[in-house]
């Protein structure tokens, strides 16, 4: 079986009381296969913790049905929890008075771990995320990125099938989310029979880890297809950004004619230099070439070129409509 | 059959670790509640002294400086316990593991009952020390019996409100403030329970301490006569409601489960 999770129709309603039903999700279906990094991308409230929580067994779905490692998560759920793992970004759980090498030591008993292989991974793990010296301190004095790294110690010491990580680089600095991304691929290309599920507002964090992603806005999934071809998929024309050192209006009106329908050339200024800047969507790659000569008949110099790449983040910008900055709605999960 | 015996029991000991040792690293917080144990009993012990009454009261409260810690924390070390680890987010990772619930319960009940052992006997040990009270030891093994059949009784009563309280989330806390005081006074921790009269008694019995101490303090204290029922009566009463509890208890955590999954009551608001 290839599949690790399979998500069909599934909606989930909260009844507030006082207010209108809230539909979380509307019919959402997607498929998670065995080695894969997925990503799931949505705004606050989009509904993107919502799906976890029933994947992971913590939520009835409404309707729907979702399977993980082929059971049934509203009635398998007892299968279901052995191979999952759940890591949460600005997770403070535990306890505070545990040293660290404890607290990892009590999780793995909730999983009926044998001590002694129990302890051979938490040291192995812990040596992995560089807190092996740390092992004795108290959970309570551990920094924010330390904690995370423990949590994550925490999520791969049971050597789980399927691991939710929900935001797992939330409010930790660049050091520690380095270490946190870099742990995450190795694990899964590891063993064959591993996938990770994840959240994030860092659409590079996505970008770099996922071999696909859903992207879900009100309770519906917009898009689901490989990083890569959602941003081909934003627009298939090559993007310049080149700086002159002189250019007219009336010379780019030539320079447009010699480039054709379908290029498009924008002229600015560059920010610092407040040198003439030129923005350019060409239809192939190849008619940069062209542009350079063109430029040059014009008496033009070159300062600085660069290619505009889109980003997964423009992807997102382009269905959802606003940045995850812009965000102001809350979460219905509770 | 044999896997899910383990797991159970390794997650009743890694729980009940952390109420043992991870506990004992805040040394203030013991010795605080040691003193304050002490402090209660020592003010009642005075009052009766001033009333005139006989040496068999001094003996009855300090059973109840005995026992008071292990109603506090069933009240508010195992009733109150899932609503805690909720506010803590450790209740998502306890379910999302294969562990069963009651494991977590249990383990909790027994790291509790054995961090407050300590705190009671040095309530005790202070109580004899100081107020050079008496007690009997020819029914010990019996005494002893009856002590962990009430404790049996009294965390098995504990479950079966965490799973309440779990599903009431904070109202719970609030309830629990409530009732601690009246189920105090109920249960007769320094005074005897008969003098609450038949119609009170009749609720306070469901309070496991209520008839353990009573019990208790007839098998232990010499010359104490004002008991509520004979032992023998009140030791099958803790036993039928030891068992009860823990029927409810089971019934109740795999009900609550269910309705906080259906109703999103497992994780906090704003996760």
């Amino acid at each position: 079986m290839h599949t690790a999770i399979q998500v069909e129709n599934l909606t989930r309603v909260f009844n507030r009381r006082g207010t209108a039903p809230f539909h979380a999700l509307r019919g959402i279906s997607f498929d998670v296969s065995y080695g894969e990094i997925f990503g799931l991308l949505g705004p606050n409230g989009a509904g993107k913790t919502t799906t976890i929580k029933i994947m992971s067994t913590l939520l009835l779905p409404t309707s729907g049905c979702v399977t993980v490692a082929g059971f049934d998560v509203e009635k398998d759920y007892a299968h279901v929890r052995p191979l999952i793992g759940l890591i949460s970004g600005g997770e403070t759980s535990g306890y505070g008075i545990l040293t660290v090498e404890e607290q990892l030591w009590m999780f793995s008993q909730f999983y009926g771990m044998e001590t002694p292989v129990a302890r051979a991974r938490i040291e192995e793990y812990l040596k992995l995320v560089g807190m092996w010296d740390s092992r004795r301190q108290q959970m309570n004095r551990l920094s924010t990125g330390m904690r995370q790294k423990v949590n994550l110690v925490r999520g791969l010491v049971t050597d789980p099938k399927v691991l939710f990580l929900d935001e797992p680089t939330l409010g930790v600095d660049v050091e520690a989310s380095v270490v946190i991304r870099s742990i995450v691929r190795d694990w899964v290309q590891e063993k064959p029979e591993r996938s990770v599920i994840l959240t994030t507002h860092y659409m590079a964090e996505a970008d770099e880890l996922c071999s696909r992603v859903a992207i879900i806005n009100h309770g519906l999934i917009l898009a689901n297809a490989p990083p890569s071809q959602l941003k081909q998929d934003l627009d298939s024309r090559a993007h310049y950004e080149i700086t002159v050192d002189r250019l007219t209006a009336g010379q780019l009106d030539l320079i447009a004619a010699f480039m054709g329908e379908g290029n498009d050339l924008v002229l600015g200024a560059d920010k610092v230099t407040n040198s003439p800047m030129l923005v350019a969507h060409l239809m192939h790659e190849s008619d940069i070439a062209r542009l350079i000569t063109a430029l040059a008949e014009q008496g033009a110099t070159l300062e600085y070129m660069r290619k505009l790449e889109p980003t997964l983040e423009d992807a997102f910008l382009k269905m959802v409509g606003r940045r995850f900055e812009d965000e102001e709605e809350a979460s219905p999960v509770s | 059959m044999k896997k899910k015996l383990l797991l159970f029991l390794r997650t009743l000991n890694a729980r009940a670790y952390v109420r043992i040792f991870g506990q004992m690293r805040e040394a203030t917080w013991v010795v605080a509640s040691v003193l304050g144990g002490f402090f209660t009993m020592t003010t009642y012990i005075y009052l009766y002294r001033t009333l005139g009454t006989g040496s068999e009261f001094s003996g009855l409260v300090v059973l109840g400086g005995f026992m008071t810690p292990f109603f506090l924390n069933v009240l508010w070390g195992v009733a109150m316990q899932l609503y805690w680890e909720k506010e803590m987010g450790n209740l998502e990772l306890m379910l999302v593991s294969p562990a069963p619930l009651p494991a977590f319960l249990v383990g909790l009940s027994v790291g509790g009952a054995m961090h407050t052992m300590l705190r009671s006997l040095a309530v005790l040990f202070f109580g004899i020390a100081v107020f050079k009270v008496k007690f009997t030891v020819l029914h010990l093994p019996l005494a002893l019996f009856v002590f962990f059949v009430t404790l049996f009784s009294m965390y098995g009563l504990g479950i079966v409100f965490s799973s309440l309280f779990l599903y009431h989330g904070r109202d719970a806390w609030r309830t629990a403030d409530l009732v601690m005081e009246p189920t105090n006074v109920l249960s007769g921790s320094y005074f005897p329970a008969r003098f609450l009269g038949f119609g009170l008694l009749g609720i306070a019995a469901l309070i496991p301490t209520t008839l353990g101490l009573d019990a208790l303090r007839q098998l232990l204290v010499p010359s104490f006569t004002v008991k509520v029922l004979d032992w023998h009566w009140e030791l099958l009463i803790l036993i039928g409601l030891g068992l009860g509890f823990a029927f409810i208890a089971s019934w109740a955590l795999r009900s609550v489960e269910f309705k906080a999954r259906r109703d999103a009551r497992l994780t906090l608001r704003w996760q």
